[in-house]
């Protein structure tokens, strides 16, 4: 090693001034330009926001989708698009929603946001979050490819077999719809691991168990609900391409096997796919009824309780989706009681928020507008929720319109009501600019008054005897009127997400400047530039308090003897987080990419010829040898 | 706008009593029990979610001249919050006891079979029509359409020959799946004479929307009349089933709701 | 005005087990593999209860391969074992001398999973049984073979200049993944070899 080499490994952040030291930090932390500069990035904050402008097209395009389906069924016996195109159309909007945009729109701001909080300088396994973001827009564009090449899924977001196997439904659609789900399945794996990592031994030197922030928590949580259902569909859709391209007969009841065992699978994993979609909206609400009100949520040990509860019990309801199959009754009693007990942990968030805004004098800015919209809504399906837990009740209204207006009651209300106060609140950090209060305003009336007529007439449409996933309905059926109210209202509610979209373009060029700290909230994301420096922080805080920018004032303390020249990070003990290492992040990297494209091409071809496999994987192989590879001898140090 | 939506359903709510596949219009006992503890979750949880917006109404408008007031990093948890919390909890606890509980019995009532039934069909499930097979010594089959005599228990045993449906006339009983390799039984009642449509209820391809069915409940002596009528010359309808499937899902058997509602 | 208050200058830059970063994403991946095979036995257990032919499809399989390999497999507990005691002490010597043998185990155990499916009984397609058992050998199959391929990487880095330091880590980590590797083969091993002779 030359001297100049050893001198500059030397350079520790406390030699510097505060100047010298940020434009050094980001010259090594950030990344490069060009192609292959953008395609190499390891940054969180930049995969961040890819993965949330990915999201947010696949819920423009799955938004359009459900807009076509509800002009077909705005009038009876209509003949706008035919049975079979509906039924792409269903299965198309279902399966973007769910693994397109509902799973990664939380990956998207866990991704920015967790590393950002916890006060570290990039999320733990940069590369493999690179890698899963490429994954997860291979799959998708898979899925979105095939459909505009005419190879579309049409036996629903569930696949329930025997109607995907191949004699059923001939045609690679099923199969394109399988992958996808492996695709997107491998990418919120990757994330939940690199989360739970980062959480558990990235915090800031200071920031014990009782001093994370909720939203933290939160993204835990789900991060552990990931793990632990994820498997199953993986599983599932791997039995279900091998039943269709190798002939396995696991879900064929004459040669030993159960069309059952599917539904048993697919729900194991759906229903905790709920609560893996709707934690998020709660970390938002988190976030933002504290900013508002001023103040902490009141009772963060039971929070953080009952969103360990909610992890827990949210694996034990998936039977309620399968309680017309003709279960032996005790088994379904058991899964009614199950299915009820998750309302007490529910309900005790829903309580600690609206007495945090009992306590303090809420600020009505948009962002907190929008997250009453999600308490007026979300209540009101959480319940309608109780009543499918009910045995009885589920038998007349399951697979109705009652069931879909329930469940985007409690996706939407829980979910994307609180992500557009999330974009709102979080959007100044990423750009450094405020959205429009005004157009935000507008936007709530129209989202909120379109979201309730379009939905709210679904459950007297299910109760009424309309069943889910039918392409028309004869007139004498008496459902034209509350349909073409239904239809109206998506119009108006989907023009909300289109005013959205506006709002966020015309403010990221000319919205009011936001500083640092524009809403004066207590989480460490704000107490560094809007938008951040590639290292996030120029010194890592040490954080004395759970609200550490309210209770630590202008008393700035921080870590020093950190490296400058090189990606170093504070690795801390989990309950204490003591410094304990320091870190070598890993640097920007093409390999993940390409190891994400040779996963694609293997996997695509597997659809058409299982050597695929067999030929891919090497391939795949040598490439992640490549990406693992240590590249200079200094890293090793 | 909410106050819109509120009339339209109000107005929907109104008019159930009219609805052609209604579980809000019950003419079957179990439906009727169904229809019963519907109704009663429905107010509960909706006195749930009154009271839940108004504690929130009251969060908001408590204190709120005052504006942008600094932060309080550790404001002290007040007595009315404790009480507030506990009262909910406990409140939460049994209200959703007692709902588990009404779900039981509902439970019991719905799937308890009780003695024999007077006749039992086998309905067989099939992209997209029903074949229906009345059992016994002079067994026939019909398709899309199940006479019962009015008053009697019906069971009706599911099977399918396919992919899984979903049997549901929400005037008489709830749903129940048919299933590939397993044979689901499902009691249905008809109060009065009519015609109750249903339909299938879980997604089964391309014609989903089209598979209805029609139950006709007949009185006793009339239900008898037919019986025998298609007994005696002891012939298979299942050929021509398959060709008569959109006709009769489409027309005739409003025609027959006309013939038998009044 | 910033103020440090602790300095981080004199930690060290690597450590083993579960102080370090990749041990607690190993962990997490061992997790939801982990769920990956509960699930499939599970799913098998379903089938067994509820499908009235399984009886009679489910032929037991042979015992010879799967019983050598069993035996392979618990007994490389030793030398991982051991691998992970010289890497934590940074003896590159010993860390080299057992990555050989870990590797030629990792080999044997390849060679003796493929005599087992050239032995199976059933084919995939026969039955929903069959099925079972090639998802369940594969799956478990496909992480006997990445944990290999990790550990012939591994040996080759430990022969290079890059044979030092935080690669101390990385073995001790490969270490803790292939004791998983073996404990999760043991309950498949009992459902799919023991419970079709009861």
């Amino acid at each position: 090693m030359s001297p100049a080499i050893e001198e500059r490994h030397e350079t520790r952040d406390t030699d510097l001034g505060d100047e010298e030291l940020r434009a050094r930090l980001s010259r090594t932390w950030g990344s490069a330009r060009g192609l292959i500069g953008i395609l190499s990035t390891v940054d969180h904050k930049i995969i961040g926001i890819r993965y949330a402008v990915t999201a947010f097209v696949f819920l423009l395009a799955g938004g359009i989708m459900a807009i076509i389906m509800r002009l077909q069924l705005a009038r009876p016996d209509s003949h706008l698009v035919d049975a079979e195109l509906y039924n792409q159309l269903f299965t198309m909007h279902g399966t973007t929603m769910m693994f397109l945009f509902g799973v990664p729109v939380g990956e998207a701001f866990a991704v920015y946001l967790v590393p950002l909080m916890v006060g570290t300088r990039n999320i733990a396994f940069p590369r493999l979050n690179a890698f899963s973001y490429y994954v997860y827009l291979f799959g998708g564009l898979m899925l979105w490819g095939g459909f505009a090449l005419s190879i579309r899924p049409d036996v629903g977001w569930f696949s329930y077999v025997p109607l995907a196997n191949l004699n059923f439904t001939p045609g690679k659609g099923p199969d394109y719809w399988a992958q996808m789900i492996t695709f997107t399945e491998v990418a919120a794996l990757a994330v939940s691991v690199e989360i739970v990592v980062t959480v558990l031994k990235q915090r800031a030197p200071g920031m014990t168990l009782d001093r994370i922030p909720l939203f933290v928590w939160t993204m835990l949580v789900h991060s552990f609900i990931i793990i632990f259902a994820m498997p199953a569909i993986m599983l599932a859709s791997s039995m279900l391409i091998m039943e269709r391209l190798v002939g396995t007969q696991f879900f064929n009841p004459d040669a030993g096997g159960d069309p059952l065992l599917w539904q048993h699978l697919f729900w194991f994993f759906g229903h905790p796919e709920v609560y893996i979609i709707f934690l998020p909206g709660t970390a938002f609400v988190s976030a933002i009824v504290a900013t508002f009100s001023r103040r902490p949520v009141f009772g963060y040990l039971p929070m953080v309780l009952s969103l360990i509860a909610i992890g827990f019990l949210s694996f034990g309801l998936w039977v309620h989706h399968m309680f017309v199959t003709g279960l032996p009754e005790i088994g379904a009693a058991f899964f009614t009681a199950s299915s009820m007990a998750i309302a007490i942990p529910n309900g005790v968030q829903i309580f600690c928020w609206i007495a945090t805004l009992w306590d303090g004098k809420p600020v009505l800015k948009t962002p907190l507008i929008f997250v009453l919209g999600f308490f007026f809504i979300f209540v009101a399906g959480g319940l309608s929720g109780v009543m499918l837990a009910s045995v009885p009740i589920d038998t007349q209204v399951h697979d109705t319109y009652f069931v879909v207006a329930h469940f985007h009651y409690v996706l939407i209300g829980g979910t994307v009501f609180p992500l557009v106060a999330a974009v709102y609140y979080w959007f100044p950090k990423v750009t450094g600019r405020l959205m429009d209060e005004r157009l935000g305003k507008w936007q709530f009336v129209l989202a909120f008054c379109g979201f309730n007529i379009t939905f709210f007439p679904m459950h007297l449409l299910g109760l009424h005897g309309m069943p889910r996933r039918v392409y028309t309905y004869p007139a004498e059926m008496g459902w034209g009127g509350l349909n073409l109210l239904a239809s109206a209202g998506a119009l108006l509610f989907f023009a909300s997400f289109l005013l959205m979209l506006y709002n966020m373009i015309a403010s990221a060029r000319s919205g009011a400047l936001a500083g640092d700290n524009p809403w004066g909230a207590d989480t460490l994301e704000w107490a560094t530039s809007s938008p951040p420096q590639p290292q996030n922080f120029d010194r890592i805080p040490c954080v004395t308090s759970g609200s550490p920018l309210w209770d630590q004032g202008d008393d700035n303390v921080v870590v020093g003897g950190l490296k400058v020249d090189e990606r170093e990070l504070v690795v801390t003990s989990i309950r204490e987080a003591r410094p304990d290492i320091r870190e070598e992040s890993p640097a920007p990297s093409i390999w993940p990419f390409l190891a994400a494209f040779a996963t694609a091409v293997a996997f695509i071809g597997s659809i058409y010829t299982p050597w695929a496999i067999t030929w891919g994987s090497p391939v795949v192989a040598i490439v992640l040898v490549a990406w693992f590879w240590p590249k200079t001898i200094e890293e090793n140090v | 706008m909410a106050s819109l939506t509120a009339a339209a359903g109000g107005s929907a709510l109104a008019s159930g009593c009219t609805g052609v596949q209604s579980a809000l219009n019950p003419h079957g006992e179990r439906a009727d029990a169904l229809a019963v503890l519907f109704w009663i979750f429905t107010a509960v949880l909706g006195l749930v979610w009154l009271v839940t917006m108004a504690g929130l109404f009251f969060a908001l408008t408590r204190r709120r001249d005052s504006r942008g007031e600094p932060a309080q990093a550790h404001p002290a948890v007040k007595r009315p919050v404790r009480i507030a919390f506990a009262a909910m909890l406990t409140s939460t606890v049994i209200i959703l006891s007692g709902l588990a509980v009404l779900s039981f019995d509902g439970q019991r009532a719905v799937f308890g079979d009780g003695a024999g039934a007077a006749v039992t069909i086998s309905v067989i499930g099939h992209q997209w029509w029903w074949q229906v097979r009345y059992e016994g010594n002079n067994g026939f089959e019909t398709a899309n359409e199940i006479r019962i005599p009015v008053g009697s228990a019906v069971d009706i045993k599911l099977t399918t020959g396919d992919v899984i449906h979903s049997f549901w006339i929400p005037s008489l009983a709830g749903k129940l799946d048919l299933i590939p390799g397993k044979s689901n039984e499902l009691r249905i009642q008809a109060d009065k004479p009519g015609v109750y449509r249903g339909q299938c209820a879980e997604f089964c391809g391309q014609q989903h929307a089209h598979m209805a069915i029609f139950v006709v409940a007949l009185e006793p002596s009339e239900f008898e009349r037919w019986r025998a009528k298609q007994a005696a010359p002891a012939r298979s309808m299942a050929h021509l089933a398959k060709q008569s499937v959109f006709a009769s899902a489409a027309s005739s058997p409003f025609a027959a709701l006309s013939e038998h509602s009044q | 005005m910033a103020r440090s208050v602790i300095d981080v200058s004199g930690l060290p830059t690597y450590a083993f087990g579960s102080r370090v970063t990749p041990w607690w994403g190993t962990f997490s991946f061992c997790l939801l593999e982990g769920t990956g095979f509960a699930l499939g036995i599970g799913g098998y257990l379903y089938l067994a209860v509820t499908n009235k032919d399984w009886a009679k499809d489910a032929v037991p399989l042979s015992l010879l391969w799967s019983a050598l390999f069993t035996l392979v497999l618990v007994v490389s507990a030793l030398p991982n074992f051991l691998i992970k005691r010289a890497a934590t002490r940074e003896s590159l010597r010993s860390v080299r001398l057992l990555l050989l043998i870990m590797s030629a185990v990792g080999l044997v155990l390849i060679g003796l999973r493929i005599m087992e499916f050239s032995a199976l009984p059933v084919r995939w397609s026969d039955n929903a049984y069959g099925s079972f058992v090639w998802l369940l050998l594969g799956l478990h199959g496909v992480h006997v073979l990445t944990d290999v391929a990790d550990t012939l990487v591994l040996t080759v880095l430990m022969f290079t200049r890059h044979g030092t330091g935080k690669r101390f880590s990385d073995a001790e980590d490969n270490a803790f993944y292939w004791y998983f590797v073996v404990l999760s083969w043991l309950p498949l091993y009992a459902v799919l070899y023991w419970l079709p002779r009861f």
